[in-house]
């Protein structure tokens, strides 16, 4: 408890116990019991109101990122779709604010984004998400299925799917689309065609996967699709969304989980690579 | 039951898996797959893993693939059996899931990469890029400076416990040290050598060593 709240219900204390107040008969075992009743009702507000705006003003969680970065929009979902409160601090990336001191110290591989939340500082998206689904598992719609163990271990297998066979295959070709330019460089024709190549094989097992189950996972919506989000919501602004868009049942599961207010929140400012007029 | 791994003993995905199984004292039949013979890539292990990847698993009617998604099960199943894998607390798992994200996007694809033109290629009777090789050991040498720094405050990876971040990283350290002649990359840094010693003496991993008939 606080050094202040003690204090304060120490003095508050003395001063019921010393003024004559009408309420307090301390003579009596039903006055005595009212002076208690009373210094208790008072401590109990006292450190319930102080708990309620402590945690207003250390807003617990605060995340670190851009907010038209994939890997920071991913936690931005998962942030939204669990109700959570944070407070976002944005990292001038143009400006290379991530490759240096003070943000080196938070993550030492210079990436964003990393989520502070009091002692704990955490870097790599997917992790960051992990962990405030399971924090949050109550509140907001259930990610990781925390209640049942084999739902929850087929989220396991497609979050990794999306990590070590969906995400190699897609981010070079956003890269080269929307980051190369940027750089001073044209777009890669043979680096895109190579991972399209791959990518059209990862999304004719996808296609089969959702044919006979509604999303990855199962029948449930989870932290597997969600994981999905930001990557392809770039990609589809390439010249080659017809990957997703020739393939009916990956189509389908793209319009529905695109659609989740959740995403929609955080797609409104992945603007990166439109003109400004 | 007996946990069925699909896979070769020899292969760094099957290793991540057993070697967890190990620690936790499950007890796995392996189920040889014939790598060469494209076992892997035909209708009926394609069933197990549609992606021709191993490991399989199969315990019960419980179908599991990708090896770091297998050992966060296990590692959370069997939490009281053997060493905690996974940390004491929601915070500490998530440190320990943070660092198994590093090893899987800032080291892992780089030591694949690098593997492949030095070793494999050869072994097939084809010429590696080794540019392709050297630029590689140049991006791990920066990546096990900062595994450096970081050992140099903590014991292992996500802490001052042996967990999942640590073990996931065993068969690639392996494949650098003992296949590829990259054992510079470790024994150049005091404290990442200290670490490597310490976890590749622990006993699963010897065990796992023997199994694999080196």
């Amino acid at each position: 408890m606080e050094d202040w709240v003690i204090s304060f219900t120490l003095t508050a204390d003395y001063y019921i116990n010393t003024v004559p107040l009408p309420f307090t008969f301390t003579n009596t075992s039903a006055g005595f019991l009212a002076s208690f009743i009373t210094v208790f009702a008072i401590v109990f507000f006292t450190v319930s109101l102080s708990l309620k705006l402590s945690n207003l003003i250390e807003m617990a969680l605060k995340l670190y990122g851009a907010a038209m970065s994939t890997c920071t929009s991913r936690v931005l979902t998962c942030l939204h779709e669990k109700e959570a409160d944070f407070e976002f601090i944005s990292v001038n990336l143009f400006a290379g604010e991530h490759k240096e001191s003070p943000f080196l110290a938070k993550n030492p591989f210079g990436q964003i984004p990393v989520l502070e939340d009091g002692d704990l500082t955490l870097f790599e998206s997917r992790a960051i998400s992990a962990y405030v689904a399971e924090k949050f598992k109550e509140s907001g719609y259930d990610l990781i299925r925390y209640q049942n163990v084999k739902e929850g271990a087929q989220v396991k297998v497609w979050m990794e799917v999306e990590s070590q066979q969906y995400h190699p295959a897609i981010s070079p070709i956003v890269f080269q689309f929307f980051v190369a330019p940027l750089q001073g460089k044209s777009p890669e024709q043979a680096i895109i065609d190579e991972h399209l190549e791959k990518l059209g094989k990862v999304l004719d097992i996808y296609e089969d996967k959702l044919s006979r189950t509604k999303y990855l996972a199962g029948d449930f919506y989870s932290l597997a699709d969600l994981f999905h989000l930001s990557y392809t919501y770039y990609f589809m602004k390439t010249p080659w969304a017809n990957q997703i868009n020739d393939r009916p049942h990956v189509k389908a599961w793209w319009e529905d989980i695109s659609s989740r207010p959740a995403f929609l929140k955080v797609a409104s400012a992945m603007n990166f690579g439109e003109k400004q007029n | 039951m007996v946990v069925k791994v699909h896979g070769s003993v020899r292969a760094a995905c099957p290793q991540r898996v057993l070697a967890c199984l190990l620690e936790k004292d499950v007890e796995f039949e392996i189920f040889h797959v014939d790598l060469d013979a494209g076992e892997h890539k035909r209708p009926e292990f394609l069933l197990r893993q549609p992606f021709g990847q191993i490991p399989a698993v199969e315990d019960g009617d419980l179908k599991l693939f990708e090896s770091r998604a297998i050992i966060r099960y296990y590692a959370a199943k069997y939490v009281d059996r053997g060493p905690n894998l996974l940390g004491n607390s929601l915070e500490e798992r998530a440190v320990v899931d943070q660092w198994l994200e590093v090893e899987a996007h800032n080291f892992n694809d780089l030591v694949k990469t690098l593997v492949f033109q030095i070793v494999i290629l050869p072994r097939m009777g084809e010429h590696g890029d080794l540019a392709l090789a050297q630029k590689c050991e140049q991006q791990l040498e920066k990546v096990f400076d900062i595994y450096e720094q970081h050992l140099s405050k903590s014991s292992y990876l996500a802490g001052d416990s042996f967990t999942l971040a640590d073990l996931s990283h065993l068969p690639a350290i392996r494949y650098l040290v003992n296949d590829a002649g990259m054992g510079h990359l470790v024994s150049e840094r005091k404290h990442v050598n200290a670490w490597w010693e310490d976890i590749s003496n622990r006993s699963a991993w010897k065990k796992l060593m023997e199994l694999s008939k080196y």
